[in-house]
């Protein structure tokens, strides 16, 4: 289904049909609103709402930080009034009417209708243009679609089918992996991204499949497949699995025109070409007879190209798979692993036939509604871009400079070489800050080409007056915490401070807003999700 | 395990118990000085300098063993020409060593080094790790470890809470990376970086339809630092546990502050190398340049950690004198041999360690490239190296010498190498406690300072 094709209206209303028909209109009706604004306006519109002090806004926060890219101006009201869980069934169902901005600002760019009508042609792309919009098509859907969930799992498998751009000019291989691969599967069985990864021309290129060959097998994609795409790396498989495997896949090429030479020591080895597409090369297929011990699998020999499903079949079926995705998905939306939330997962994965979304379910329902099986999550460099943009009512053509803010934190997506994808731990990301910093002080001076703010319109909205009054404003809209709630304090009081100092330095009022709006983006309290 | 440590308790024993150090541990060559005290400031030593070279890089045509025949058998495509193979082009033969061992050509640069006694390599260097994943390979290298299970800290973090002095320098570890390697997980003070110019606030300095504004900059940091001076709302820290903070968001916000007004004391953009060192215009040769600066800045710095990440996986196309290795080759000797260059008389006072989580497997594929293996080689620079000859007990590529059937055997584990040369380089005295669980056997690849 093409992501950004707005759903009849009658179709959303069947998925939504848990809830109540106030809470139909009421959605409804905001985003309407909304949406007729930005049809005549042709920019982005933030319907703001006062953030209520209530049990079910904290929660309504809660769940926007995990199972969205954060809250939008006004959202937190707007979901603890319908309530948390139906916003979560509807993202679950994945049907909304998408937010024009979506389609308006996506479909139009280069990459995006080549990959769409004419793959064969993204290879003409110059290189940085091919990077800067793959990227832009990220950031951009992560920021403005109402598919929220859906865009934390694109970004989620992206990294577990983790593709680094830059290995060899393969950057419109990503495009095309992150269009035909990751996007159409993410919420389906979990059998169809798998096969459709294995095949695609990014990850044959990418671990060396495509240079699979009978004699001595290269074990390359072998090995990456069953430790960080499917078992996990402490199932319990060892080497022997690892190489029978590889045996398996090999034969599985890729469609060359020869066009790129590698230069091996005097032989040219050409690699691949402007029209990728998987094929099977029977010659080079080992077709002796094989065993797996891991998986219990024998293998007949001249079994051709059915030696790889049936490895492939195996593997997502296997119990050691369905746990390690529930682990993995468990990290990513509850911030540690609960084993019952774990083993619950795992069954309704295998017993609903590889089904992600079975899998997501009580993880989401079960996991993040319950505050003891939630641990703090520390923001990766985009989650935390994504959710001020989202915060401040960003309008963002998601271009080249905001891409280099992102790099300057660490996160520059497509480019983590190694094939686990950019890093879960925490701990790995203590030295973006300052890198965080710079991104807020960009953006609420406006000092980022194609991103503008406008932080005096939820000002007007709110009827924020004088400068307590501001500091309550961007406190509550931006960070969604009440003023007098502990995480909120230690902010109010140096903002309260910065503002009088900037005062009485007679700085312009906008630069003075600027800066107070940056420092409650770079603060502590907006560093986590 | 999820265990909770104040500053204070980091810098006193109940970290170190918490984390292993002294605790069971048991010592060799490290037995006897164990219960001395912390270094003076005042003593000499080295400052450590770590690449990490990511991927598993192939030891076999970093170091060739020409001398051995089956080095030929199993690499047809791949190996290097012998130093005295007429057939070959003098460009592509490996550089002789000892008479067993070449240098791959890309290393040119340090080959001078080698004979002047600065540059040596050790061989057949590895962990105990035999899942040949990398990333459980490195997760048992970065944490100092025999394999996986164990201490969640990484080895150089450990070193560095076992020296911290009163005053700890904010600059004290620096690592040249997008996200902090594991090998420094746990430290108190380790700063992330790219670039040492772009390491400061950048405050708006021109609005739309605004005149230009005084440099904000200063108030601006004034104001982190207040915010970041609060204690932490958020309570969940662990050293431990590496998907958590190993400690509060706020202290890591203060440390940040304290590096960048160091930093700027620096004037990095103004560095100019010295001595004609030419550094190349790569990732590696910007690092190391850096890493020139701050040791001549006299900032405090004692350990630095730089990576070359992932081209070293060299599963197909590895190529032999040229392509692919060759390259990556080429710019680590470059910027290796710039750096030395640079620091003159300063690399008195320095020790680099080159690493790797693995080499790669014996024979070539059928894609002309090399899978994961076991053993590779270790490079050491400095003029603390006992130089003159290639060290390690290399097991030699014969059939029945081979584990596995098809990978150089580890002959000397990678700890013996680092407790060498924190003690005797880096002057850790208690050097054996950064690897619990380990008695490292000292192979004198360097001196003593």
């Amino acid at each position: 289904m093409d992501a950004e094709t707005p759903a009849p209206p009658s179709a959303a209303k069947q998925i939504a049909g848990g809830l109540g028909v106030a809470t139909l209109i009421s959605m409804a009706g905001c985003d309407l609103v909304r949406d007729r604004v930005q049809q005549v306006t042709g920019r982005v519109h933030a319907e703001y709402a006062a953030l209520p002090d209530t049990p079910s806004a904290r929660e309504a926060r809660h769940v926007l930080n995990r199972a969205a890219f954060g809250a939008k101006p006004g959202e937190v009201a707007r979901v603890a009034q319908t309530g948390a869980k139906s916003w979560l069934e509807e993202q679950l169902a994945d049907n909304l009417t998408e937010d024009p901005i979506v389609g308006w600002r996506v479909n139009p760019i280069d990459l995006q209708e080549r990959v769409r009508s004419a793959p064969d042609t993204a290879n003409d792309v110059d290189n940085d243009q091919l990077m800067a919009e793959t990227m832009q098509a990220a950031i951009l859907r992560a920021t403005y679609s109402r598919h929220q969930l859906r865009e934390t799992l694109a970004d989620f498998w992206t990294n577990h089918f983790n593709i680094y751009a830059l290995k060899s000019n393969e950057r419109e291989l990503v495009a095309i992996d992150t269009e035909n691969v990751i996007r159409p599967h993410l919420f389906g069985k979990f059998r169809d991204l798998l096969l459709a990864s294995a095949h695609s021309p990014a990850m044959l290129s990418y671990l060396d499949n495509q240079q699979n060959k009978k004699g001595v097998a290269n074990e390359n994609y072998a090995r990456e497949l069953l430790e960080l795409h499917t078992l996990g790396v402490n199932s319990g498989y060892t080497q022997k699995d690892i190489q029978e495997v590889a045996r398996c896949f090999t034969g599985w090429r890729l469609k060359t025109t020869g066009d790129i030479r590698y230069d091996v020591g005097g032989v040219l080895a050409s690699v691949r070409d402007p029209h990728p597409g998987f094929y099977y090369d029977s010659s080079l297929h080992d077709e002796g007879a094989k065993f797996v011990p891991f998986l219990n699998l024998h293998l007949a020999p001249k079994a051709g190209e059915r030696d790889a499903d049936s490895v492939l079949e195996r593997l997502v079926t296997h119990e050691a798979t369905a746990r390690f995705l529930a682990r993995k998905l468990c990290r990513r939306y509850l911030g540690h692993v609960p084993p019952e939330i774990v083993d619950r997962a795992a069954k309704a994965y295998l017993k609903n036939d590889t089904d992600i979304r079975a899998l997501l379910r009580p993880i989401l329902l079960d996991g993040v509604f319950d505050p003891t099986r939630n641990r703090p999550i520390f923001k990766r460099p985009l989650d935390f871009m994504v959710s001020a943009l989202r915060t401040v009512s960003a309008d963002t053509d998601g271009g080249a400079t905001l891409q280099k803010h992102l790099a300057a934190m660490g996160q520059p997506l497509y480019q983590w070489p190694m094939p686990d994808g950019f890093p879960e731990k925490a701990a790995a990301w203590t030295g973006s800050l300052l890198g965080r910093w710079n991104f807020a002080l960009a953006l609420t001076g406006r000092q980022i080409d194609g991103t503008n703010v406008d932080l005096e319109a939820g000002f007007k909205a709110l009827g924020a007056k004088g400068d307590e009054g501001k500091i309550q404003t961007l406190v509550e809209s931006l960070l969604n915490l009440p003023m007098n709630s502990s995480e909120a304090r230690p902010v109010v009081a140096t903002l309260r401070e910065h503002l009088a100092k900037a005062r009485q330095s007679n700085l312009p009022e906008n630069t003075a807003i600027a800066e107070v709006a940056a420092l409650t983006l770079a603060s502590p309290a907006f560093q986590w999700r | 395990m999820n265990l909770k440590l104040t500053r204070r308790q980091v810098l006193t024993g109940a970290a170190l118990a918490a984390s292993g150090i002294g605790a069971g541990s048991r010592y060799s060559a490290l037995a006897n000085v164990t219960l001395g005290t912390k270094e003076t400031a005042h003593s000499a030593k080295d400052a450590l300098v770590i690449l990490f070279l990511r991927g598993g890089a192939d030891g076999l045509n970093m170091v060739a063993p020409y001398g051995d025949d089956n080095y030929y058998r199993l690499r047809p495509t791949l190996a290097l020409a012998r130093p005295n193979d007429k057939t070959a082009s003098a460009a592509s033969r490996a550089l002789d060593l000892d008479g067993f061992f070449g240098l791959h050509p890309a290393l040119a640069p340090l080959h001078s080094l080698y004979k002047e006694g600065k540059f040596t390599a050790v061989h057949g260097v590895g962990s105990d790790d035999r899942t040949r994943s990398h990333f459980e390979a490195m997760a048992t290298m970065e944490r100092g470890l025999g394999r996986q299970a164990g201490l969640a800290s990484g080895w150089l973090a450990r070193h560095l809470q076992l020296t911290a002095g009163a005053f700890e320098l904010p600059l004290r570890a620096v690592a040249f990376a997008d996200t902090l390697p594991d090998t420094m997980r746990g430290a108190t003070t380790a700063v992330t970086l790219t670039s040492l110019t772009d390491y400061r606030l950048v405050a708006p300095t021109v609005l739309q339809g605004q005149p230009p504004l005084p440099d904000r900059a200063q108030a601006l940091t004034e104001s982190l630092k207040r915010m970041y001076g609060e204690a932490s709302t958020t309570k969940e820290t662990s050293t431990l546990d590496p998907y958590q903070l190993p400690m509060p968001l706020e202290r890591v916000g203060r440390e940040t502050l304290a590096a960048m007004t160091a930093i700027q004391r620096l004037d990095p953009a103004h560095y100019r190398p010295e001595h004609g060192a030419a550094y190349p215009a790569t990732t590696l040769g910007s690092g190391f340049q850096q890493t020139a600066c701050l040791l001549k800045g006299d900032v405090g710095m004692e350990v630095a950690f730089l990576e070359m990440r992932g081209s070293w996986d060299t599963h197909f196309a590895q190529g032999r004198e040229t392509g692919l290795q060759a390259r990556l080759l080429g710019d680590l000797a470059q910027s290796l041999a710039a750096f030395v260059k640079d620091l003159d008389r300063r690399m008195k006072h320095v020790t680099v360690l080159v690493m790797t989580e693995f080499g790669r497997r014996a024979y070539e594929n059928y894609s002309l490239g090399t899978d994961h293996g076991r053993a590779s080689c270790f490079l050491l620079l400095g003029e603390g190296v006992v130089g003159g000859k290639v060290h390690g007990d290399f097991p030699g590529l014969a059939q029945d010498k081979l584990e596995d059937g098809g990978d150089l055997r580890v002959t000397t584990d990678y700890r013996d190498i680092l407790a060498e040369v924190l003690h005797k380089r880096v002057k850790n005295s208690r050097a054996g406690e950064v690897f619990p669980e380990y008695a490292p056997q000292f192979k004198g690849v360097v001196r003593e300072v």
